[in-house]
């Protein structure tokens, strides 16, 4: 006689099945609208420029070439880009988690004498900024502008950052400060000993957020920047589409120049160089997202909470 | 972990410390000013490269008491540049500048915005932090912050005292008045201006028609098919657009190449509607839509639109969908400029668009007034304003237009080897009618090159980038001069008894006519789709007497008055 096979999977009901059902085709939606856009540029990147533009790829790369990228990691400009930009990332992230670090501390202990008058300016800057201009001025008198400075010491402290941390730093008991001062640790010893290795989360989120607006950031360079050496990849890339416009704008006001007798064009165009470009400006932050992201929800909670 | 805290604040000392000193670095030269070299700029890789043959000494130019000849100190100037894609981000990286350099002592350094937009040039004024040369468009907003906030050179007189023969010789003293202010100064050069020497020389040379003619291009394929019926009317090119439908239902009969998004474009000139009108009785100026033929446009917009001949691609496409349908030969016809002739669809490489000849309603007044400004900084050194005009001066010699446009002068049977940096590119041939009495043409190898990868051949080699903003007097530098080119004589042939010049045409408007003129481009832009998609021609002259009276009620006579008296100022007939 045979056993009678036992099914441990719950029985779902018709309502479950169309919650799972809506469920699922909401996921997949989701996931299909934010995934299809970085597809296309895959895509298009691996195809040939000419051949995309004319029959309209949707799903496959058509003509595939290597052309993009060859035409993007030979150019001299856009490998000095990624270098800046990998710099000037990794060096705002140390000195901006640093300098935040520092002050929010300063700013959470109650003996600090006019505290509340520091967190009034730095609150007062939250609200109102000067605008490109006076900025341009402030830059210049302090000499920075043109120079790698300007990508680092104007972000050492993020006043939005800084109350994410100071939320954080007044979570941790105050008896653990206390106990260190009565051991006789001085306030860098209690800071580095003992408040900064119970902030790791939160030093990770800023930390994140500060890698990814250094690393999308091409405003700073568009404005603060000349020399072409200095910038990073993200304006690069906002000078290739501005480029296009331009050249765009050139062709409707002049139509002087352009095609040939019996020609069929082949190759790179502006646009396909332009999908090469963000798929290798993507791929770092890529690479480190997976690994942070937690951290990333978490001072997203923080912010919610407690700032 | 005591390791690792220490190791920790070196790092983050060092960092910032670096951080901090790379602010009083050199690089730091954020007032955009020219300097001196200490060193002439003689590295192996910006050394001119010219074969013996090729060395612009060689040539017989005339260049006796030029100011570049006699100083040639090494400098480097700063110039803004609109194009965020400027060449002059490259300069020493082709043959053109490296040989200007040599010849001039001249280099440049480019100041460019990121994005294409007046926000970083108006910064740069605000901050009255200009560069030694500012270049843009003409009509860039920011030119009369400059002029009114005193930041920029009377160039007449800095001419005088740098650059007598620019004024005397090169220059043709129409352009001058032309750029005249009407304080007196010229603050500015324009590029690009014809003078009426300059039109004659392209009449004379049957070249008045350029590169950049309005036309309809047709598949020649479909052409073909259809027994290649001559078009004489626009009703006639319905009529033979209705065949092509026929025989090919999935294609866009009639394509405008993503023009007619905002208003009619291109179309204009099929009806010789100008982009003012000039009433031919009183003489008074007023907006295109007041020529009558204009209202005739729409009525055969609307018509082609009805008879599915216009799809809505042609009011939705922008620039990129456009460039995609064309490239894949989905439109039989499109409207273009001549210079596309010759593209092959992506379906059928064995055919070419070529341009139709002109209906009996085409006309073109074209206003060759310049498009490109360019002036010297008063914050500049006075090395660097002496410098500024000598860049003039020299790009506007023969000599300039030889290194900045022409290239390499070769035999006059010689021919294009293929190489970039130091192949001959051009031959002279005897011309009494040219300045000199010789005209420059390019060898045909060079051209095909050129016309095959425009820009990927000026990179290489440098010409033709420039120029825009150095090249004040067309005869030298034009690009018709050292053109020979087949497609373009039969453009000639075909369109240059369509096409009349009227520089006083051009207006750069502010204030009240500013506002009024923005509010005519809005109307346009709404009544463009009301119009083209109207039940019949009926409504479409009710909608137009509609949009007459709003254009009215919006102030048309105040820019009607700024439109005829700033062209009879400006010299108009």
């Amino acid at each position: 006689m045979k056993a009678k096979k036992v099914s441990n999977a719950i029985r779902l009901t018709t309502e479950d099945k169309v919650v799972n059902g809506v469920a699922i085709f909401i996921g997949l939606f989701t996931f299909l609208v934010t995934v299809y856009p970085i597809y296309y540029c895959l895509i298009y990147a691996f195809s040939d420029g000419t051949m995309a533009m004319a029959k309209q790829i949707y799903l496959f790369p058509t003509s595939p070439t290597l052309d993009n990228f060859r035409a993007v990691l030979t150019d001299k400009l856009l490998v000095n880009s990624f270098l800046i930009s990998v710099a000037r990332t990794a060096t705002a992230v140390v000195t901006s988690v640093a300098f935040t670090a520092l002050t929010a501390y300063a700013l959470t202990r109650k003996e600090l004498v006019g505290r509340r008058i520091y967190s009034m300016i730095a609150m007062f800057t939250m609200y109102f900024g000067g605008g490109v201009i006076p900025t341009y001025l402030l830059y210049r008198s302090l000499h920075i502008l043109n120079t790698f400075s300007v990508y680092i010491l104007p972000g050492l402290l993020s006043v939005y950052n800084m109350l994410l941390m100071m939320a954080f730093f007044r979570d941790i008991p105050e008896s653990l400060v206390e106990s260190a001062q009565l051991d006789g640790a001085n306030e860098l010893k209690i800071l580095t000993r003992i408040i900064l290795p119970l902030s790791t989360p939160i030093l990770a989120t800023i930390g994140l957020f500060v890698g990814v607006g250094a690393w999308n950031d091409w405003y700073t360079a568009a404005y603060f920047i000349n020399d072409q050496d200095l910038m990073p990849m993200s304006t690069i890339l906002m000078k290739l589409v501005s480029a296009a416009d331009a050249a765009r704008k050139a062709r409707e006001m002049l139509a002087d120049a352009g095609g040939g007798a019996g020609m069929v064009k082949k190759g790179t165009t502006s646009v396909s160089i332009q999908y090469a470009t963000m798929l290798v400006s993507i791929i770092p932050v890529m690479c480190v997202y997976p690994f942070v992201q937690k951290y990333f929800v978490k001072g997203i909670m923080v912010g919610a909470i407690k700032a | 972990m005591k390791k690792w805290t220490k190791l920790f604040a070196l790092m983050l000392a060092v960092v910032l410390l670096c951080t901090a000193l790379s602010a009083c670095g050199q690089s730091g030269n954020n007032t955009p000013s020219s300097k001196p070299n200490s060193t002439p700029q003689s590295t192996p890789e910006s050394k001119p490269e010219s074969t013996p043959e090729s060395t612009p000494e060689d040539t017989n130019t005339v260049t006796d008491g030029y100011a570049y000849e006699a100083n040639t100190e090494p400098i480097t100037l700063t110039i803004f540049d609109s194009d965020p894609d400027s060449s002059f981000l490259r300069w020493g990286e082709n043959p053109a500048s490296r040989r200007t350099t040599e010849l001039t002592g001249i280099s440049f350094e480019a100041v460019v915005p990121v994005v294409d937009d007046e926000t970083k040039l108006q910064t740069l004024i605000a901050s009255d932090d200009l560069p030694d040369i500012v270049t843009g468009n003409y009509f860039d907003t920011c030119w009369q912050s400059m002029i009114s906030n005193g930041q920029l050179e009377d160039m007449e007189a800095l001419a005088e005292k740098y650059t007598p023969k620019l004024k005397s010789e090169l220059v043709d003293p129409e352009l001058w008045e032309y750029c005249r202010s009407d304080d007196g100064k010229i603050y500015t050069l324009l590029s690009c201006f014809s003078t009426k020497s300059h039109l004659q020389w392209l009449e004379d040379h049957n070249f008045l028609v350029s590169s950049n003619q309005p036309c309809v291009l047709i598949r020649q394929d479909y052409y073909e098919e259809v027994g290649s019926p001559e078009v004489n009317t626009p009703d006639e090119f319905i009529d033979m657009l209705l065949k092509i439908k026929e025989n090919h239902p999935d294609c866009i009969p009639f394509y405008t190449d993503g023009q007619t998004r905002t208003g009619p474009s291109y179309l204009r000139w099929l009806f010789g509607v100008c982009s003012y009108y000039v009433n031919p009785e009183t003489k008074e100026v007023s907006s295109s839509c007041r020529d009558p033929k204009y209202l005739d446009m729409y009525i055969w917009v609307n018509k082609m639109v009805k008879a599915g001949l216009m799809p809505e691609d042609n009011f939705v496409d922008g620039y990129e969908e456009a460039e995609a349908k064309i490239t894949a030969g989905k439109p039989a016809t499109f409207m273009s400029v001549v210079a596309d002739g010759g593209r092959s669809p992506a379906d059928n490489p064995d055919t070419i668009y070529y341009p139709m000849k002109p209906w009996n309603t085409y006309e073109a007044v074209r206003s060759n007034a310049g498009y490109l400004k360019w002036g010297v900084s008063v914050k500049a050194s006075d090395e660097a304003k002496d410098a500024a005009m000598r860049w003039t001066e020299f790009a506007n010699t023969e000599l300039g237009a030889q290194t900045l446009v022409w290239g390499v002068e070769g035999p006059a049977d010689g021919q294009w080897d293929g190489d970039f940096e130091n192949g001959a590119t051009f031959f002279f041939e005897d011309d009494p009618k040219s300045p000199n009495g010789r005209k420059a043409t390019w060898y045909s190898g060079y051209y095909d090159a050129m016309m095959g990868d425009w820009s990927g051949v000026c990179k290489k080699t440098g010409l033709c980038c420039y120029q825009n903003v150095s090249l004040t007097n067309q005869i030298y530098g034009d690009m018709t001069q050292v053109t020979e080119n087949d497609m373009l004589k039969e453009m000639n042939e075909w369109f240059a008894p369509t096409v009349r010049y009227d520089n006083a045409l051009y207006f750069n408007l502010s204030d009240d006519p500013a506002v009024v003129y923005q509010t005519y481009v809005s109307l346009i832009s709404e009544y463009n789709i009301k119009w083209a998609y109207a039940e019949d021609e009926a409504e479409v002259r009710a909608l137009f007497d509609e949009f007459s009276q709003r254009y009215i009620d919006a102030g048309e006579p105040i820019l009607n008055q700024f439109y005829t008296e700033t062209y009879k100022a400006q010299g108009g007939a």
